[in-house]
């Protein structure tokens, strides 16, 4: 068994027919993705790839097409209507890949999300896959391996980076989350860890952070109270300049808090094994979970 | 983006909330100055405020002269401090030990103060809302006394309301004209906060003068970049004096990801944390890194030439590191640009590329094929290229 995604998982994709929409919904159909629909604004009644029906609004392909989740690839101007008509829809799982969404706008969409029953991952993360099973987002597939690790991560190209460790050291993976780098998410690292937890096929998980805010820190106190399965981590930014903003709007270190170094301490004080350097992530993961 | 505090106070004045009688100097020739005067013809006293985006500006030192960046000075001496200022370059503790050049002077009115207080609205990450934070103990280092400081959640779809605001009525101790002035104050920053898209607006002091009126002394405001598709009006805000100038040219070129370093090997890569990982890494190998570019995982063909071309002419950059692992992006798209450029680039240096996920093998290819003329490396391992990289330079 994956989290939240498996070979029954049926997707919509809102904004199928932009260059990067009709892009990675041909990459998750090679996939095996089950694709059922797609939704951009006045071009109803088309389709795309030879098959998939085009809506021209999220109500409407939800009435004729029953999606359980939807990969949200509009550009940033749009992409808050877009994840609000989505929660409007009671779609359960949407994925927002599309970066550059404002701040103020995620913090209305959090709200919005209590009182509603969807699960959002994102918005500028690179979704999720269940290797063998269905892959929503961008994660190139080549490099996946169907097993037991499950790998949770803010950066994506970081997190491409520690599934291919795992694959070339042949370890499989359960599945992978990737809930991006900004301030604010739709999902954070205890709901998937939860998840993780309570997944029979998962038996070990990699977390992958970075410099900024607080999530690692929480992610570390969510893990010393609940967590049992083993994990290894790994932080990138320990020579990140001090109040530059690294590409994330979320990754900026103010004061002590948010800094490498308090991570890693926090995520190391509850058992995880922590991997220093890019390019010993592999090690550390296979002395972890090759027992 | 910041602004500059005589533009966080006009912005501020048109959400109706009250500011000091201020007018801020472009330039320093003698017509403009005497034009300023004359608004402050019935003040005995000005204040000179340097205009840079870095705080501790009273307390900082100008780099000429010795004088610090705030100076209040009776009238007739201010076209003095204004020229003790124009030009010069403010070290503060913020600006680091290089400072900041001053291209505006701000002169602002001297307010009697009997209290000065704290209030910033900003995005608090822990809690995912914006959050209100005030102390009655304004000025500098509030931090320092953390049991003053009131923080207060705001539903971000309810926005702030009027309990909150009095709450920080209440906490301010403040009474009868001044308390409701200071909840309407409130009720109206937050709003300029949410109109704005402003991801920090503070103000400190907001002092209570001596006849009893609420008055931000001093403004900060950030705007959110992620929001700018719906500010046309913030280009005419931006001051392209307080960028860097290749961080600014990188902008121009729709790299909005580049930020000067100051080794001397340049690292190109595809996401912020992959591009973190590899400074990092180069650190730990003795490696230093000139600038850090990360150019997104859905660059155009005309970002990465940009990008290319950013990197290569730089008269200190000994050494490129390409790392990629591409999702959206093609890796053979950017091979093919590399292969474009490099012949052309005013100075060759050694390359490492390291090509990993979309048409990584597609990439690592076409660079196999042409590389015996060019110093291209093409390496499968983050820190073989680094190593390798490092010998060659």
């Amino acid at each position: 068994m994956s989290i939240w995604i498996d070979t029954s998982t049926r997707v919509l994709v809102q904004g199928i027919t932009g260059h990067a929409g009709l892009f990675h919904t041909r990459r998750c159909l090679d996939y095996g993705t089950k694709i059922v629909a797609g939704v951009t604004p006045r071009k109803g009644g088309e389709t795309v790839h030879g098959c998939i029906p085009i809506f021209n609004t999220v109500a409407e392909a939800c009435a004729k097409t029953h999606p359980d989740a939807s990969m949200i690839l509009v550009p940033a101007a749009s992409a808050t209507d877009a994840i609000l008509e989505a929660i409007d829809a009671k779609i359960p799982l949407v994925i927002c890949i599309t970066e550059h969404i404002p701040t103020q706008d995620m913090t209305r969409i959090r709200q919005t999300l209590r009182y509603s029953q969807t699960q959002l991952i994102g918005a500028n993360c690179p979704g999720i896959i269940a290797p063998g099973k269905c892959k929503i987002g961008i994660i190139p597939q080549e490099i996946c391996l169907e097993g037991s690790i499950g790998v949770v991560s803010r950066s994506g190209t970081l997190m491409f980076e520690a599934i291919e460790q795992l694959t070339q050291g042949g370890l499989g993976q359960s599945t992978c989350v990737g809930i991006g780098g900004d301030p604010i998410t739709g999902t954070s690292y205890p709901e998937v860890l939860e998840a993780f937890e309570n997944d029979p096929q998962t038996k070990g998980i990699v977390l992958i952070g970075e410099i900024g805010g607080d999530a690692e820190e929480r992610a570390a106190d969510y893990i010393r109270k609940n967590i049992r399965k083993p994990i290894v981590g790994f932080i990138a930014g320990h020579h990140a300049p001090k109040g530059k903003r690294m590409g994330h709007a979320g990754a900026i270190i103010s004061g002590h808090t948010g800094t490498a170094a308090s991570k890693i301490q926090a995520l190391q004080a509850s058992g995880v094994k922590m991997a220093t350097y890019l390019s010993d992530i592999g090690d550390v993961i296979r002395q972890t979970f090759k027992r | 983006m910041n602004l500059h505090e005589y533009q966080a106070k006009e912005l501020l004045q048109s959400f109706h909330l009250p500011i000091p009688l201020g007018v801020c100097l472009e330039d320093n020739k003698a017509s403009t100055l005497q034009q300023a005067l004359q608004v402050f013809k019935h003040h005995a006293k000005v204040a000179v405020k340097a205009q840079i985006h870095a705080g501790g500006r009273g307390k900082g030192c100008l780099k000429e002269n010795g004088l610090p960046g705030v100076q209040l000075v009776p009238l007739a001496q201010v076209p003095e401090a204004v020229a003790s200022m124009f030009q010069k370059t403010l070290v503060t503790k913020q600006t680091g030990p290089e400072g900041k050049r001053i291209h505006k002077v701000y002169l602002m009115e001297c307010v009697a103060v009997q209290q000065e207080f704290y209030c910033s609205i900003l995005l608090d990450r822990t809690q995912q809302l914006p959050i209100l934070v005030a102390s009655p103990q304004g000025g500098c280092d509030i931090e320092e006394h953390p049991e003053y400081i009131l923080t207060i959640p705001i539903d971000s779809l309810l926005g702030l309301q009027t309990f909150q605001a009095r709450r920080i009525a209440e906490w301010f101790q403040l009474k009868e004209a001044a308390f409701s002035e200071c909840i309407t104050f409130l009720l109206h920053l937050y709003h300029a906060f949410v109109a704005c898209d402003a991801s920090m607006i503070e103000i400190n002091p907001l002092v209570l003068t001596k006849d009893q009126h609420l008055l931000p002394l001093n403004a900060k405001i950030q705007l959110d970049d992620n929001a700018r598709f719906r500010h046309p009006e913030w280009d005419k805000l931006e001051d392209l004096h307080e960028k860097d100038p290749q961080e600014l040219k990188a902008a121009s070129l729709q790299l909005h990801n580049y930020i000067a370093l100051d080794g001397n090997i340049a690292c190109l890569s595809n996401g912020a944390g992959l591009c973190m990982a590899t400074i990092d890494l180069m650190h730990h190998l003795g490696g230093k890194i000139a600038n850090f570019l990360d150019i997104g995982d859905s660059a155009s063909e005309e970002q990465i030439e940009a990008a290319l071309h950013l990197i290569f002419n730089h008269s200190y950059v000994k050494g490129v590191f390409i790392n990629l692992f591409g999702g959206t992006l093609a890796c053979d798209q950017v091979a093919k640009k590399l292969l474009q450029v490099l012949p052309n680039v005013s100075r060759v240096v050694p390359v490492v590329v390291r090509f990993k996920g979309n048409r990584a093998q597609e990439g690592k290819s076409l660079l196999d094929q042409k590389q015996n003329h060019l110093p291209i490396f093409v390496m499968e391992d983050t820190e073989q290229a680094i190593k390798t990289l490092l010998q060659k330079t």
